[in-house]
């Protein structure tokens, strides 16, 4: 008998338009990035399985379009994200600046208990290029108390990292939920042998996350 | 009916809402789902109905009610003993579906206070079928195997197509589905109450925390009910984002077995396999020299007997006290250098199988099942027949089969056919599709197979064995002549016989049969095997049991086993699950468009432009688009724009072309005279997928149509010669407008008096002057006309310049009377006095237009004979024209059965409001 559950957390990708938010998301669900990207028009979303301390979790991360003219529409889409990753290019000032607004839209559209990541993609720049330094990238999310990564969608670089820490401190606020379903998962479903494994290595690696 | 998603917290998993109504009760059924799509009535199970009365409350969900487009509705339903959250899919069929349940509540509120409660009896009979197949879900296993076929062989099925139910065509896909169920008769006769009889299907979990829940079977009666039901809504596919990975994880399961080389080691395990035929006798020796007579304990125990009970209670009723007797005397004997644990025990009359494991290995232990085909009296009996135990053992799956099959020596074919019943009928089921016996890494078959001796006489079977010749013998051995022959036990091998035949012996001793049928001996007692990995060791007879006539007999087997290598299966498991994500995205529905943005220029009052985007499924799966509304917004895109078609079903491969049509007219001329831009962003929503956005721009050519009273009256020269911004300025703040003004104000708006005195010059005695529309080409030219205030050029037909000075009135940006004096109009309207009172206090230049277009109308009647025109005709014309309600009180707030006749109350006071100025003289 199929077993019908699933556990699910929505997280949202925002930024000004050309930081590699596609990127990121195509290298993280498809580890594969197209290099004749065009830019997003609209919201676009993939799937991730992964077990996370042993639990199985599906990421469904949507994808917004970062261009302006769009703002007032993208908005209304923060409404369901339970963690927001805030992305910035590093090779690019203004699109750090404006982090300051995408802050504002979450918290005036997104709900209240969402978590929060900074990114600084485009870490696979050349020193020259490189406009915004790692400190004050830093010194940002430090302020706002949220965990910090420079990224490279390109080189395959932290991008998982960033994602699970996400996924991660999204399941920790959300835990009594979670483990509530859990445990009706385990109660009501005949617990297969894959899960039983994995959830042992889980364990076994203290609590490491595992990444499929 | 809808498809819906319940959830549970984080857990959502598919149900099926329907609304059944019976006469004038209605009743919201919740159906689980077993399988998706849902095609016939087995595939869905009744879980709740609830009668939709006092109690009944269903809301959508207000916290979540600002959701993204395109989301899923979360929409919450209280009654007293209920409180769930379902997310129907986003589109108009759930709205529809809401607002039928809306319509029920108020169905019921309003019979109860007329003094008519209804019953809901009918809703009560299938609370009692779910509240009675719940209860009987806790029986134990033994109770629902044997009420499983009292159930399926008594009632006789009934397909019955429903009478066709009122409905849209929309719905139709949902009637078809109606019409498969097979609806179950039952004789009253049978459990439960009368007339109604759950029948039982194991499912997953429902809702309410029960762990089973089953299938309903209605009675003839209930067949009507749901035929009556006039039942409304779509199936429609949830987003795949959503959807239930049950399917999933067989999907994993399946690839993971593909690549289990990749990831598991082969490990030697010690198998011990027993048989003994114990002849009716209880246990009364110690076991031990026969199951643990070796230096090794062994891994697993597969151990069998037969003819364990040969009393009439065990055959009628298969209930004997030798069950628990041996499994003790059995438990003792084990290998006393490991613990043992008990994997499983299963019995049909005097066969039975026991497994054990050590208790260090039960974990690596799973996947169990055990399972009985009778092949006795009839066929189907169980004094004879097999009973069986499989198990998955690290990677490795296991079945033990111990049969006794037909005695007699001249029934080997019997036999033969025994073996082939047995492994046709022996299905393992809880594991997808049904296992059979063949389908395992690992087959031990044990047992009294009761093949004898043939051609050879009990004396010369005896001689060979005194002579210690037992190969020849075994040259005469029947099965070694079936199998040879290819009749039974086809692939299966069977180690060399180096023991005495196990039968028959005088019971308490080793000597031969000696009553007077004095049978041969015979190698009745039997261990085979079948599989790769199998290694036999040991295959012997063990003397020193005596209290039967047969003796037992035990084989050792090393097996190697697939262990799961941790580190490479984790490696294989990732692999495995991101290859299906990455299908699963591909899987996603995708469309390609071939423009993102539209760019309508010089858009013109009352002319269309038309531009086409060609949308193409260039995903792997069937697309259905939907342009959805943004925030606060209650139609997808703006007034002067329209998408044909806005939602549409496109198949992988194909296209569809949707045509994006601007027309500015008299709603939305206004808004853009007063500087609101010509731009809109649609979202084209992909049911399940992702959104695009669609940005549409262009430049609206300033009209005089749509113009406020109050700027027409300041612009002397034609309206697009003056600048924008002027234009702009004098539409936002009509009234205060000193510094802008070049002139003095004409009295009323020159386009009004142009074609006011172009129909008076020329149209006061044409017949029906107002009724008949003028040539469209015609309306056009006079546009321009007006435009261009050449008023001596006017040249389309005397028709389409009045139609075109009605909608010049209509589409003025307020009416001639302004909003705000709108209701006191109505209140007064049949008092001339108050009228001219209301009239004296609203702006000048409104009045003015009032005052002239009144006049030309009493001129007009004064040419009634060749006009055909009537006083009442033309004040009810104008009143339309006068008098609109302000925005926003266009719908009126009453009751819909007494709609019709408060339009016709309103329209009735315009007209006489109007009617007024047109029969009597008028002047300040």
């Amino acid at each position: 008998m199929a077993k019908q559950y699933d556990i699910i957390i929505r997280l949202l990708m925002v930024g000004d338009s050309g930081v590699g938010k596609t990127c990121m998301l195509c290298r993280f669900a498809d580890d594969d990035i197209s290099s004749t990207h065009v830019s997003t028009i609209g919201i676009d979303f993939k799937i991730k399985t992964l077990t996370i301390d042993g639990k199985k979790i599906r990421i469904q991360i949507w994808d917004t379009a970062g261009q302006e003219r769009y703002e007032t529409i993208t908005k209304q889409y923060y409404r369901r994200a339970q963690g927001i990753v805030l992305v910035y290019d590093m090779k690019n000032e203004e699109s750090f600046k404006n982090i300051q607004k995408w802050m504002k839209y979450i918290s005036d559209f997104a709900p209240e208990d969402v978590e929060l990541i900074l990114v600084a993609n485009k870490s696979d720049a050349y020193n020259s290029e490189r406009k915004v330094s790692k400190e004050h990238g830093e010194m940002f999310a430090k302020e706002h108390r949220i965990p910090f990564y420079e990224t490279s969608a390109y080189m395959d670089m932290n991008i998982n990292e960033a994602f699970i820490m996400l996924a991660r401190i999204v399941m920790k606020r959300h835990k009594k939920e979670i483990d509530k379903q859990m445990e009706h998962i385990r109660l009501f479903c005949r617990e297969d042998s894959d899960a039983h494994i994995i959830e042992k290595q889980g364990k076994d690696n203290n609590g490491c996350c595992v990444l499929m | 009916c809808v498809e819906g998603i319940l959830v549970q917290d984080w857990v959502r998993s598919s149900r099926l809402l329907a609304l059944i109504d019976c006469e004038e009760d209605k009743a919201l059924f919740i159906y689980t789902c077993n399988k998706t799509p849902v095609i016939c009535a087995d595939d869905i199970t009744l879980e709740a109905a609830l009668p939709i009365k006092g109690d009944f409350i269903c809301n959508i969900e207000s916290e979540s009610s600002m959701a993204l487009p395109g989301a899923d509705v979360p929409v919450r339903i209280t009654t007293n003993e209920t409180d769930v959250l379902f997310e129907l899919p986003f589109g108009s069929k759930t709205s529809h579906f809401f607002s039928q349940i809306k319509q029920a509540i108020g169905n019921f509120l309003q019979q109860t206070s007329q003094g008519r409660p209804l019953s809901f009896q009918w809703v009560e009979r299938y609370r009692l079928c779910i509240e009675e197949s719940q209860q009987s879900g806790t029986n134990d296993l033994f109770g629902f195997d044997k009420f499983q076929p009292a159930s399926t062989a008594q009632p006789h099925t009934v397909e019955k197509t429903p009478p066709p139910a009122q409905q849209d065509p929309d719905d139709l896909a949902f009637e078809d589905n109606f019409a498969d169920l097979r609806v179950s008769q039952i004789d009253s006769g049978s459990e439960g109450p009368p007339g109604l009889s759950p029948g039982m299907r194991e499912s997953q979990g429902s809702s309410y925390g029960s762990r089973e829940s089953f299938t309903t079977s209605s009675t003839e009666e209930n067949l009507v009910d749901v035929g009556s039901g006039s039942v409304t809504g779509v199936m429609k596919t949830m987003g795949s984002a959503v959807r239930p990975v049950g399917v999933r994880d067989g999907i994993v399961k399946l690839h993971m077995s593909k690549r289990e080389s990749e990831f598991t080691v082969l490990k030697p395990f010690r198998i011990f396999i027993g048989t003994w035929n114990v002849n009716g006798k209880s246990c009364a020796e110690d076991l031990g020299p026969w199951l643990a007579c070796d230096a090794e304990p062994p891994d697993i125990y597969a151990v069998g007997f037969q003819e364990l009970d040969l009393s009439k209670e065990a055959f009628l009723f298969n209930d004997s006290p030798r069950e628990e007797e041996w499994l003790r005397g059995v438990y003792k004997a084990l290998h006393p250098r490991a613990n043992y644990k008990k994997i499983k025990l299963i019995r049909l009359v005097g066969m039975m199988l026991i497994v054990f494991a050590k208790h260090e290995l039960a974990s690596y232990i799973t996947d169990v099942a055990a399972e009985t085909v009778g092949t006795g009296i009839m066929g189907k009996m169980g004094n004879k027949g097999g009973v069986g135990v499989r198990l998955v053992f690290h990677n490795t799956t296991f079945v033990f089969i111990n049969s006794h099959l037909a005695a007699h020596v001249e029934e080997y074919e019997r036999r033969n056919q025994d073996y082939n019943d047995i492994c046709s009928r022996m299905l393992f089921k809880d594991f997808g599709s049904p296992l059979h016996i063949s389908q395992h890494d690992a087959i031990f078959w044990l047992g009294d197979l009761n093949y004898r001796i043939s051609e050879l006489s009990a004396d010369e079977v005896k001689g060979f064995i005194r002579k210690d010749m037992l190969r020849d013998v075994y040259e005469y051995d029947q099965l070694n002549r079936q199998m040879r022959i290819q009749k039974a036990f086809i692939g299966f091998t069977e180690g060399e016989i180096n023991f005495l035949p196990t039968y028959k012996y005088d019971s308490g001793t080793d000597s031969w049969d000696s009553s007077e049928k004095n049978r041969a001996p015979a190698w009745c007692d039997r261990i085979l095997y079948r599989g790769e990995s199998i290694r036999q060791l040991k295959y012997r007879g063990h003397m020193a049991l005596k209290i039967s006539d047969h003796k037992p007999v035990s084989s050792i087997f090393d097996v190697q086993v697939k262990t799961i290598d941790e580190k490479r299966y984790k490696k294989v498991y990732e692999d495995v699950i991101r290859q299906l994500d990455r299908l699963e995205n591909e899987f996603l529905p995708q469309v390609s468009l071939s423009k993102l943005e539209f760019v309508f220029s010089n858009v013109m009052y009352k002319e269309e432009q038309q531009q086409s985007l060609s949308v193409t499924n260039s995903g792997q799966v069937p697309v259905q688009f939907e342009f959805i509304n943004k925030l606060d917004e209650n139609k997808y895109c703006k007034p002067w724009l329209e998408a044909e078609p806005s939602m549409c079903f496109i198949m992988p491969g194909d296209k569809v072309e949707v045509k994006f049509i601007v027309l500015v007219d008299k709603m939305s001329a206004s808004s853009l005279n007063a500087g609101e831009k010509l731009e809109d962003i649609l979202i084209l929503h992909l049911d399940g997928g992702k959104d695009f956005f669609i940005s549409i721009s262009g430049n609206y050519i300033p009209s005089s149509f749509g113009a406020s009273i109050e700027a027409l009256v300041r612009m002397h020269g034609p309206i697009r010669e003056i600048p924008i911004e002027l234009l702009f300025q004098m539409e936002s703040d009509p009234s205060n407008s000193q510094q802008v003004e070049p002139f003095q104000a004409f009295d009323i708006p020159k386009e009004v008096w142009m074609l006011v005195d172009h129909l008076f010059r020329n149209g006061t005695k044409v017949a029906h002057l107002f009724d008949q529309g003028g040539l469209h080409k015609n309306f056009f030219v006079d546009h321009a006309c007006i435009h261009l205030n050449l008023h001596r050029f006017i040249a389309g037909s005397i028709h389409s310049v009045a139609e075109a000075l009605l909608e010049f009135i209509a589409a003025l940006r307020e009416p001639v009377i302004p909003y705000v004096y709108y209701q006191k109009c109505l209140d007064c309207s049949n008092n001339f006095v108050l009228c001219k009172q209301v009239l004296s206090q609203i702006p000048r230049s409104h009045r003015n237009v009032f005052k002239y277009l009144t006049a030309f109308a009493r001129e007009l009647l004064l040419y009634k004979e060749e006009s055909k025109l009537h006083e009442k005709t033309l004040a009810t014309l104008l009143g339309e024209l006068f008098l609109r309600p302000p925005p926003g009180k266009e719908v009126l707030q009453v009751p819909p059965n007494r709609r019709q006749a408060a339009i016709q109350q309103i329209a009735r006071k315009k007209a006489s409001f109007v009617y007024n100025f047109i029969v009597n003289e008028y002047d300040e």
